[in-house]
């Protein structure tokens, strides 16, 4: 009986020693590599700029509004209102009133975000808002559209063409701002390089229900690149 | 001493009659002849890619060529036409003088970003190679590997597919016809037959920026191994 399960043992290895000589023949292809994405990436740059950003001296009796005719900071106002208010040049006016201020001396690029503040606003007041985007990605972009979102970021209205759009802030029904865009829909700019963009804006008399004259309103505008082979985005 | 001599005859006849007794009738067939082994040999023997250029100033203003020499004519009072992103296979080289390493591809994937076809839909980048069968064995194809990472971290490529496909040239066929990655598992091949490797990467496409902006900036590696093996002795994935 030993005998046996010692040969049966002796099969088993001699079995095993089989399997070993059955590897079959093979070859092999090795693929090894790298693979780096790139980057779609816009920055604002700072500072921005504008037709009246003069913020007016301080004064008991207000006074030091009074600026003069055609004074630098002394504001723009409109002459008309709609697209006939971009189209006919703005009018000088001789007292600084209203002014902007921006948020940019705390930024650091990229910057995604900018908050522009129109200070003191009235009816009438008009101002030519300039700043610079910035490709700061790997793959050439180019400016697809403008969406204009309220502080809910609501999508009130979008632009995918130079043009003018109007506002409704205070939810009455009445328009309290228009705004034309004017330029760069479709330009493109190379990794490293960037747009000038601008908009102007005319602060309207909004006369709806519940118009209270010291107001906050917010509104956002969006720019969208995208890699300039996709473009114009579906 | 005669007797001696009669002795001495009478032996040699005896002996002589004894060799004649022991002689047998007999025939010989005689074996002869060669061995060899046969091979079993994937050789790579070409290698390509996909090159995405950027031409300012053109109509349209990109161009993606398969083909390493194209360069596109430059646009007057334009810049030079430059190459955005492009994804290619080499011979893989090693050594302080680069030499080449049998049966090894490097590919490149560079500055990659959602690429569409001429149909509108997301299609990959490609790095191809193509492969001559010169082994004397019939072989079937196994995808061993093939696989992107990393996939977690800061350079998360998880959301990037990766895929070979291939076409074959096989028999005297003189066009290279596309099979799936289905019929690609399992295939087989002979001797002098052809086969283009692709390996793909897909980076997809989606409608916000934030589902795009985790594919955006990464990198990795990309691994993988094509066997082939003695067409008797493949086994399907999963037996």
């Amino acid at each position: 009986m030993k005998k046996f399960g010692l040969l049966l043992l002796a099969l088993v290895l001699a079995l095993g020693a089989l399997g070993v000589g059955y590897a079959a023949w093979t070859d092999t292809v090795t693929i090894d590599g790298t693979v780096n994405t790139g980057e779609v990436c816009m920055s604002l740059v700072c500072p921005f700029s504008y037709l009246d950003n003069g913020q007016p001296p301080d004064g008991p009796d207000g006074t030091g509004y009074l600026v003069g005719t055609s004074h630098p900071s002394a504001d723009w106002n409109a002459s008309s209102t709609g697209t006939a208010a971009f189209v006919n040049n703005p009018v000088h006016m001789t007292k600084n009133v209203g002014w902007i201020t921006t948020n940019c001396d705390d930024l650091t690029s990229p910057i995604e975000e900018v908050v522009i503040t129109l200070h003191n606003m009235y009816p009438c007041y008009y101002n030519h808002i300039s700043f610079g985007i910035t490709n700061c990605g790997t793959i050439p972009i180019k400016l697809d559209h403008v969406t204009f979102l309220d502080a809910e970021d609501v999508v009130l209205d979008t632009l995918t063409n130079d043009g003018y759009l109007a506002l409704d802030l205070s939810k009455n029904q009445v328009n309290d701002v228009e705004i034309y865009w004017g330029d760069n829909f479709g330009d493109q700019i190379e990794p490293g390089e960037h747009w000038d963009l601008s908009f102007w804006i005319h602060i309207m008399q909004d006369e709806g229900i519940d118009f209270t004259q010291v107001q906050d309103f917010t509104f956002k505008a969006a720019v969208t690149g995208v890699q300039w082979n996709e473009y114009p985005l579906d | 001493m005669r007797k001696i001599g009669l002795l001495a005859l009478a032996l040699v006849l005896a002996l002589g009659a004894l060799g004649v007794g022991y002689a047998a009738w007999t025939d010989t067939v005689t074996i002869e002849g060669t061995v060899n082994t046969g091979t079993v040999d994937l050789v790579v023997e070409g290698y390509s890619g996909m090159w995405m250029w950027k031409i300012p100033g053109g109509d349209p203003d990109y161009k993606l060529s398969t083909n390493p020499a194209y360069e596109p004519t430059q646009v007057p009072e334009y810049p030079k036409p430059f190459i955005v992103a492009y994804s290619c296979a080499a011979q893989t080289t090693a050594g302080a003088t680069p030499a080449p390493v049998d049966d090894s591809v490097t590919v490149t994937f560079n500055n990659l970003f959602p690429l569409l076809g001429a149909d509108g839909r997301a299609t990959p980048w490609e790095a191809d190679f193509e492969c001559h069968y010169v082994g004397s064995i019939p072989v079937k194809v196994m995808i061993e590997e093939i696989k992107i990472e990393p996939k977690t971290g800061d350079d998360d490529l998880s959301g990037l597919t990766i895929t070979i496909s291939a076409y074959t040239m096989l028999g005297e066929s003189k066009v290279w016809t596309p099979i799936t990655p289905e019929e690609l598992e399992g295939l087989q091949i002979h001797y002098c037959d052809r086969v283009r490797f692709v390996v793909n990467i897909l980076v997809p496409q989606y409608a916000t920026e934030a589902l795009n902006e985790p594919n955006m900036g990464q990198n990795g590696t990309v691994t993988g191994q094509i066997k082939v093996i003695q067409w008797n002795e493949y086994e399907a994935p999963g037996y």
